[in-house]
């Protein structure tokens, strides 16, 4: 209990899953031959002297993506020298200051979250939800079952600490219901449903081919979890229109993923058409929530009639409190998020170990913030968190896994 | 003065010119255009269903909306555009008039406090969707000597802006050179929140606009419209989306603001004066913290940007409208200081509060009096080149 007795739980850290080398001997047989390619295809990266990139880069296999254009200017062709500020400490990412083994090691990755007092990690992948872009689904689909082997195996390891979010197929529901169902029943560090914060075909999720996943998350009492990624698919509203300026995408589009992505939600209904699933958005920053929720409720007020399925105005939907939002801990408006919204429903996150992360300082952060009662500092480190993903209430520091689940050891594909 | 013995300007009112467009069009279009005028006019009249109906948007931006949640509900039109045309959303009525006869313009302003109304066209960015750019440019010169024989009537009350031709620099800046030079009621150019060629604003072709405009001391008003083009975020990626897209209206302002602070706008143009409109401001506080935070000196994404953005707002070149019944206004304040924010009505649009917008102001208790006295006008006048000298 890693302050004041309180448990402090991440709810957004990551792993670096490398497709060639974290699914190695989790993959289906039956997808042996393509994910041999994938690896062909990886190791040929590699031996060009690249960095491994299936997203997110110009040289990336699966989909490129360029973010390199400076402002106010015409045509640079990458010549602008780029001269960093020196000795900013927080401009140095984390994934160089964290050990590389965090990504596949349970050990170091405790060290170093009892250094940053963290109790709990909820673990998220990094690129994997862009799997969407392949043109075969149901290769789509192995490779998510590779990763929760994977992620299963490397979690069974952390003593209760480490836990996993699992990784819905969005093109094939069907599927992605029975894969998160076979799970849930049998590891209990499964916490959440990983949700992009729109549809691979570009819908929102308001789509109602979505329900029956919302539907079985309800009833296996597991919060679906949204989480963004900067330009890779699922592309999100602005991914196209900021004109690949990098300045302005760093800025504003992980925000603009949750805005969209809480607009469509309870504009859709969701939270009344499943009155007991808990959602929770992540890495967007909170500071424009307030402000959102505001205009929604004006746009109910206004156009109901686009929104047929929701029955209450917005802000009333978070105060009944299904909703959480994981907040940066650096962003100046944590207080007025507080003020304007309560503080019951503001999650903690570092983003570790991933570029731009705090730590180990994320705690700090928050406890320094001398507007914050205790009593908010308490909620936001952990207890908000254990509401949200309830198999997180059983843990305990003494016993590790609590006594309603019983680990074991996870098979590998035949 | 309406408040208090202090000036109120409203920064952000409109004519609606698809009312009667023929009204605005017919007498200033330009005789070498006058052909195509007839035939445009022609179809968008026969697009019309109802009084006040647009019909440009039909015949160059046509939309539909989408209701959230369920896969069709098969809505016929008229359904999502019932509202009473000259009804706005608190269920005053406006007489249609006051898009061309300015005495009974004036008679509103009366009835609502308001000294001096700067006027936006409302539907003609969306001109730059016409593949003819020399008709766009005819039709935006029409609708300037209409506005200025307009405003000449208005007891010095009212001012408007030009609408910038986009798609040809050249030409906006004649005409930005013209009636700055001419007229005593013109403004400034009304500039969208992006480039019809999806270009943002921080694009160099702009720089000869933005110079003669800091020349001329007239500032840069930046309004544009989720519906109508040219396209900013979210428009494309939302498509149909009314619900979602109206919410976020945020968004295509935060797209303007970031281009131009990222491109350097302020920093080449150190007299230079943009204003925001028509956009909501409670996002602005976390926008800014968000660039702060994507801002590293020297970095190759913003080569032209010298300094913090939140400094560009504490510098006097930067200003925005607030609609006066956000919630977030006492937040706009607190943080970013008084000076950057002015009143703005929506005046006669269907979303205006007419005649109440200023009392939504005067009776608010969490900003000081002098927040009030400068957001009503005092900060206009630092806005506005007929108030500067």
């Amino acid at each position: 209990m890693s302050w004041n007795g309180h448990v402090v739980v991440d709810m957004d850290s990551h792993v670096y899953e490398e497709a060639d080398q974290s699914y190695q001997g989790y993959v289906d047989p039956a997808f042996q031959e393509p994910y041999g390619r994938l690896c062909e295809a990886i190791a040929q990266q590699r031996a060009a002297g690249l960095p491994y990139s299936l997203f997110m880069s110009r040289n990336a296999i699966l989909e490129t993506s360029d973010e390199g254009r400076p402002l106010g200017m015409q045509d640079t062709f990458g010549l602008v020298p780029e001269r960093r500020q020196s000795g900013a400490e927080e401009r140095v990412p984390a994934r160089d200051r964290v050990r590389r083994e965090v990504n596949w090691e349970p050990r170091p990755r405790l060290e170093d979250m009892d250094r940053a007092g963290v109790d709990i990690g909820v673990i998220f992948p990094t690129h994997a939800s862009s799997y969407c872009v392949l043109r075969d689904v149901m290769f789509e689909s192995a490779l998510y079952r590779a990763y929760h082997r994977f992620i299963a195996n490397f979690c069974a390891g952390g003593g209760g600490r480490l836990r996993w979010v699992a990784l819905p197929n969005l093109r094939d529901v069907s599927t992605a219901v029975a894969e998160v169902t076979d799970w849930a029943e049998r590891d209990p560090n499964l916490v959440g449903i990983y949700l992009t914060p729109v549809c691979p075909n570009g819908r929102l999720l308001d789509n109602p081919d979505l329900h029956p996943l919302f539907q079985r998350a309800q009833d296996l009492d597991l919060p679906m979890l949204v989480h963004p990624g900067v330009m890779r698919s699922p592309l999100t509203p602005g991914a196209l229109e900021l004109d690949n300026a990098g300045f302005l995408i760093r800025s504003v589009y992980n925000p603009w993923a949750g805005q969209t992505a809480l607009s469509a939600l309870i504009g859709g209904g969701v939270f009344d058409l499943f009155p007991k699933l808990r959602i929770a958005t992540m890495e967007t920053s909170g500071g424009w929530l307030p402000f959102v929720l505001a205009q929604l409720d004006e746009r109910y007020e206004a156009s109901a009639h686009l929104a047929p399925n929701l029955k209450r105005l917005p802000h009333e939907i978070i105060e009944e409190g299904r909703y959480f939002h994981a907040l940066e801990v650096s962003e100046k408006y944590v207080e007025h998020c507080v003020h304007e919204l309560g503080e019951d429903l503001w999650i903690f996150s570092t983003d570790y170990p991933h570029t731009g992360s705090p730590w180990p300082n994320g705690v700090s952060h928050i406890i320094d913030r001398k507007a914050l009662s205790n009593s908010t500092v308490r909620k936001i480190l952990g207890a908000n968190a254990m509401r949200l993903c309830s198999r997180l209430a059983s843990w305990s520091p003494v016993a590790g896994l609590g006594s309603r689940f019983k680990s074991r050891p996870h098979r590998r594909p035949e | 003065m309406s408040y208090h013995g202090h000036l109120v300007v409203d920064m952000d009112s409109h004519v609606r010119e698809a009312w009667e467009p023929a009204r605005i069009y017919d007498q200033y279009i330009d005789p070498d255009h006058r052909e195509t005028y007839e035939r445009f006019a022609e179809a968008a009249q026969a697009l019309r269903t109802r009084e006040g109906d647009v019909g440009w948007d039909k015949l160059l931006w046509p939309r539909r909306a989408r209701p959230l949640g369920v896969y069709e509900e098969f809505l016929a039109p008229r359904a999502t555009d019932a509202r009473a045309p000259r009804a706005t959303h608190v269920g005053t009525t406006i007489d249609p008039a006051v898009n061309w006869d300015p005495s009974v313009r004036l008679q509103d302003m009366d009835t609502a406090g308001i000294d001096v109304a700067a006027i936006f066209s409302s539907y003609a960015s969306g001109f730059c969707n016409l593949r003819d750019v020399a008709f766009e440019s005819a039709l935006h010169r029409a609708y300037s000597r209409f506005m200025s024989d307009f405003c000449s009537e208005g007891e010095g009350r009212l001012l408007w802006i030009a609408n910038a031709s986009m798609r040809d620099m050249p030409e906006t800046i004649d005409q930005l050179t013209y009636w700055g030079e001419r007229d005593r009621y013109f403004a400034g150019m009304y500039v969208p929140r992006a480039c019809p060629d999806g270009r943002l604003l921080d694009n160099p072709d702009l720089h000869r606009l933005f110079a003669v405009s800091e020349d001329l001391d007239l500032p840069i008003w930046v309004h544009g419209d989720e519906f109508i083009p040219p396209a900013t975020p979210p428009a494309a990626s939302l498509s149909d989306t009314a619900f979602a897209r109206g919410v976020l209206q945020g968004w295509g302002s935060m797209t303007a603001a970031g281009a131009l602070i990222g491109g350097g706008v302020f920093d080449l143009f150190p007299s230079l004066r943009i204003g925001l409109f028509e956009t909501t401001a409670g996002w602005m506080p976390w926008f800014i913290e968000q660039l702060d935070e994507s801002y590293v000196p020297g970095s190759a994404a913003t080569p032209n940007l010298k300094r913090r953005p939140s400094e560009i707002l504490a510098g006097g070149q930067f200003f925005c409208g607030i609609e006066p019944g956000e919630r977030g206004i006492a937040n706009c304040v607190n943080e970013l200081g008084e000076d950057i924010w002015l009143f703005e009505t929506d005046y006669p649009h269907h979303g205006t509060e007419w005649p109440g917008s200023a009392p939504l102001v005067y009776e608010r208790t969490d900003i000081s009096e002098n927040a009030k006295v400068k957001m009503f006008g005092e900060n206009a006048r630092r806005f506005l080149r007929q108030y500067r000298s």
